[in-house]
């Protein structure tokens, strides 16, 4: 990976440059930082979050909308792509750019993580996986190799090593072991199947489960392969979330300071923010469209549940902060009986809001990094979605370990599971959930969700009725 | 959305979505009009009306109707709701034209239901023209009555009748039609109505959608159209590709050679629409040829906009290729953009359809619409 030499500015900011990739931290704060990082589409700045188009569009919005919302990158899924309409016919298409008419950056994921969490049938040896067809039923099997074939026909400015993942919360210590050696050998064999480097920026994913013995060993061994920037993997599985910020405080700090970070499958505005404390990136998930077609908006206190009797005349916008088009036109009143109703119509404004609020928050954790306030950010940020105390003890050791001291001195601290606080329907803040809640809703949801086919993405709490719905909007699939 | 649709002149709302969720009183409360509680720009004619083309469930409507009360569809099921009620929501909405309740009932009821239908509907009409006298919200709007009576001219004549006579209808609706009456009956019921009504009221005309039978509809004298028959082309995955002017492109056509690449099949069949190729028949297959079905295999990699020539936000953007996709993924977005363009092509047809009245040409534009079908007809052998 010997690219050119680095165009050297009298900077004292940790940077990179790789033939297809160059990266700049701009300012420093703590462990946070903010930087610009040069794909081949665009110029990105970060922190950022990334929305997710599983199937080459970001549900229920389109392309032009999502330009209109500042998003810089948005992510493919390469598994479904590849199911349909198939790599090869968007190749013939110009690429996934072309074919979805996105002009910015793009990143598309290896297919691995789809095949084990979708698929009951996939095993894993040092092949490959091997799956079960769900088209035909036949024996397929995704090799590092074809994995990056797949994603250089796709042509996404970054793309990613198939990994060997391993849930978190398996409990087999020896297959992690077995995954994060695998996960190694396998990125030797991505990068040499990888025939775009100049046009397509290889990442590799840390992996190693919870053990920060397997995490050490596998960020030295993909450190060492000086990919244009790394990911950490294995998380946001449904582990607890002590160990989750352990796990990314431990990877940030081990990984080069001048490459980009990114923790994949992250989408909560919380925990962007802790992680952003400890230094990571860019972040990844379905979650903000996805708790969109359940009815949820996304605020700075926490979320709003559109479907609740609440909103049946309150003729506030969603956010009154956000200014977004949808809280420029539309009240919570008007949105209420359309999320009732589980209309596609409410899907759309709700997610076009929801992406709205996560790139604000990714622009304003940038602003406070840069203007060197991140600390006080953090805290009021926190402050806002635990206005009543009981602030999670992950969010504190997060906060510890960026070396951030939050201001607790809120009564009720301490029980830190945030299920004293039910809604008593008094305070206007009884409305929001904190998305911790709305995190612990999700977990106890996800049998049940993911009995019905869906991913195991990042869920949240579902009615029969949108449960349904979503089937039928993800049906197929 | 709806800003890049530039030539929106009146936006219809179906007032029955307004009975419960949002209750009027939601939209009443509302600092402002209920119409800005629904963001709908100033700038277009809000016409309230009692029957949502998209949701309309056939002889639905008639199941538990009493002198009392209609019966009407709504998105949990079916709902009795009175004139009062109905006008509540109506006021609620402060449209620019709302559409008196009237009992609907589907063209092949029995003659007794529609001779009732005629009877209530008239009842309603002063029913909720008495309490729109009384509601400041509606001072300066217009009422339309909606004109019933099923498929059986002697009812259909004595309701335009009793409507015209009602003093103060500024509009009437033709109602009812789209639900199983034969094009003959149709285009007899229109005659009958129309000629019964006052020359200088508009007319507004339900649930027909075809281009053919909208240039019938105004040879009759309508004016006005709901957009019903979008909603099901658009649910159907289909984007309207009928040319805006056939007559003048036949024309061109003759003075012009045809391209080789039109293929040795197309020497004996016209070209489905502008720009469209054999694939676009193909896909057709069957149907009219004014749409393309883009479910059809045959645009998984068609990189052509859904119409060639046309400036909608969709054909702008996107290819056949990525619709096709887009359906085939179940993606909402599929349905978004094809209404875009669906809407878009309808509202260009429609400017058309004024511009050659305007010029005293309409009888020749219309001709044109014919002698395509009857050309699409010879080619394919029908
Ligand atoms: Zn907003
Ligand atoms: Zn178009």
């Amino acid at each position: 990976m010997a690219g050119p030499p680095p165009m050297v500015a009298p900077s004292p900011q940790p940077g990179s440059s790789s033939p297809a990739l160059h990266f700049e931290v701009l300012a420093q704060c703590g462990r946070a930082r903010a930087a610009r990082m040069t794909l081949p589409h665009h110029t990105c700045e970060t922190p950022m979050f990334m929305p997710v188009g599983t199937q080459g569009s970001v549900k229920g919005l389109t392309s032009q909308q999502l330009l209109d919302l500042q998003c810089q990158v948005i992510l493919g899924n390469t598994y479904h792509l590849e199911n349909r309409p198939g790599a090869e016919l968007v190749a013939d298409m110009g690429g996934l750019h072309s074919f979805i008419n996105w002009p910015r950056g793009m990143l598309t994921d290896s297919g691995g993580f789809q095949m084990v969490s979708l698929l009951h049938l996939a095993d894993i040896n040092e092949e490959g996986v091997t799956f079960q067809s769900p088209t035909d039923g036949k024996r397929m099997l995704l090799t590092p190799e074809h994995s990056i074939q797949v994603q250089n026909r796709l042509g996404a400015d970054i793309i990613m090593a198939l990994d060997d993942v391993v849930p978190s919360t398996a409990a087999d210590n020896a297959r992690f072991e077995e995954a994060t050696h695998r996960t190694t050998r396998w990125i030797d064999r991505c990068i040499a199947a990888h025939s775009r480097p100049h046009e397509q920026n290889l990442f590799a994913i840390v992996q190693g489960g919870l053990d920060e013995r397997l995490r050490d060993i596998s960020l030295k061994g993909l450190v060492a392969r000086n990919t244009p920037g790394y990911a950490i993997g294995g998380l946001a599985g449904g582990e607890d979330k002590r160990s989750f910020v352990r796990v990314v405080s431990q990877c940030t700090a081990g990984l080069p300071e001048g490459k980009p970070r990114y923790v994949m499958g992250i989408g909560y505005p919380l925990d962007i923010v802790i992680c952003s404390a400890l230094g990571a990136d860019m972040y990844d998930s379905v979650y903000p469209t996805r708790t969109a077609r359940f009815g949820v908006a996304l605020v700075p206190q926490g979320v709003l549940k559109l479907k609740n009797a609440a909103y049946v005349q309150d003729y506030r916008p969603l956010d009154e902060e956000c200014g977004c088009m949808v809280c420029r036109r539309y009240t919570r009143a008007f949105l209420h009986p359309l999320a009732a109703k589980g209309l596609p119509f409410a899907a759309s404004l709700i997610s076009y809001h929801n992406i709205a609020y996560t790139m604000r928050l990714s622009g304003q954790i940038r602003r406070a990094i840069i203007e060197q306030r991140y600390p006080s950010f953090v805290r009021e940020y926190v402050a806002q979605q635990y206005p009543r105390g009981g602030v999670p003890d992950w969010v504190i050791e997060g906060c510890q370990l960026a070396g951030i001291e939050l201001d607790l001195r809120a009564a009720g601290q301490g029980a830190a599971n945030g299920a004293a606080k039910a809604a008593d329907g008094t305070a206007p803040a009884a409305e929001h959930v904190p998305h911790a809640e709305e995190d612990t809703c999700s977990r106890a949801t996800a049998p049940a969700a993911s009995s019905g086919g869906i991913g195991k993405e990042a869920g949240a709490c579902e009615s029969g009725s949108l449960a349904a719905w979503r089937q039928e909007q993800q049906g197929h699939g | 959305m709806l800003e890049t649709l530039t030539d929106v002149q009146a936006l219809s709302l179906d007032v029955l979505q307004f009975l419960t969720q949002p209750k009027p009183e939601v939209l009443r409360g509302f600092p402002g009009s209920g119409r800005r509680f629904l963001a709908m720009d100033g700038r277009f004619v809000l016409v309230a009306t009692a029957r949502d083309p998209g949701i309309y469930e056939y002889a639905g409507a008639m199941r538990q109707a009493t002198n009392n009360h209609a019966s009407v569809t709504v998105h949990t099921g079916s709902s009795n709701v009175t004139p009062a009620q109905y006008m509540q929501a109506v006021a609620a909405l402060a449209p620019d034209v709302w559409v008196a309740l009237s009992d609907d009932v589907p063209s092949d009821c029995r003659p007794d239901r529609a001779a009732k239908a005629v009877d209530r509907s008239a009842a309603w009409l002063s029913e909720c023209m008495s309490v729109a006298a009384a509601a400041p919200e509606l001072s300066g709007a217009a009422v339309f009555a909606a004109v019933q009576g099923g498929q059986y001219l002697r009812e259909r004549q004595r309701c335009a009748e009793t409507m015209a006579a009602q003093p103060g209808v500024a509009g009437f609706v033709l109602a009812g039609l789209g639900t199983g009456e034969s094009p003959s009956q149709r285009r007899q019921i229109v005659e009958q109505v129309v000629q019964r009504l006052p020359a200088a009221a508009p007319r507004l005309l339900c649930s027909v959608g075809t281009p053919e039978e909208m240039l019938e509809a105004v040879a009759q004298g309508i004016d006005m159209f709901d957009m019903g028959y979008l909603a099901g082309v658009t649910a159907g995955g289909y984007a309207l590709s009928f040319p805006l002017d056939p007559g003048a492109q036949q024309q061109q056509q003759q003075q012009q050679p045809m391209p080789a690449s039109s293929g040795s099949a197309s020497t004996d069949k016209a070209p489905a629409a502008d720009g469209s190729s054999d694939a676009d028949a193909a896909a057709d297959g069957g149907q009219d040829c004014s749409k393309i079905n883009l479910w059809a295999v045959a645009y998984r990699t068609d990189k052509r906009p859904l119409l060639p020539g046309c400036n909608c936000f969709a054909c702008a953007n996107h290819t056949r290729a990525y619709l096709h996709h887009l359906l085939q993924a179940h993606e909402m977005t599929a349905q978004v953009l094809l209404e875009v363009h669906n809407t878009h092509h309808y509202l260009q047809f429609f400017k058309a359809i004024r511009a050659s009245i305007a010029a005293g040409t309409f009888a020749a534009y219309h001709e044109g619409f014919l002698q395509r079908r009857q050309r699409l007809l010879m080619g394919a052998g029908w």
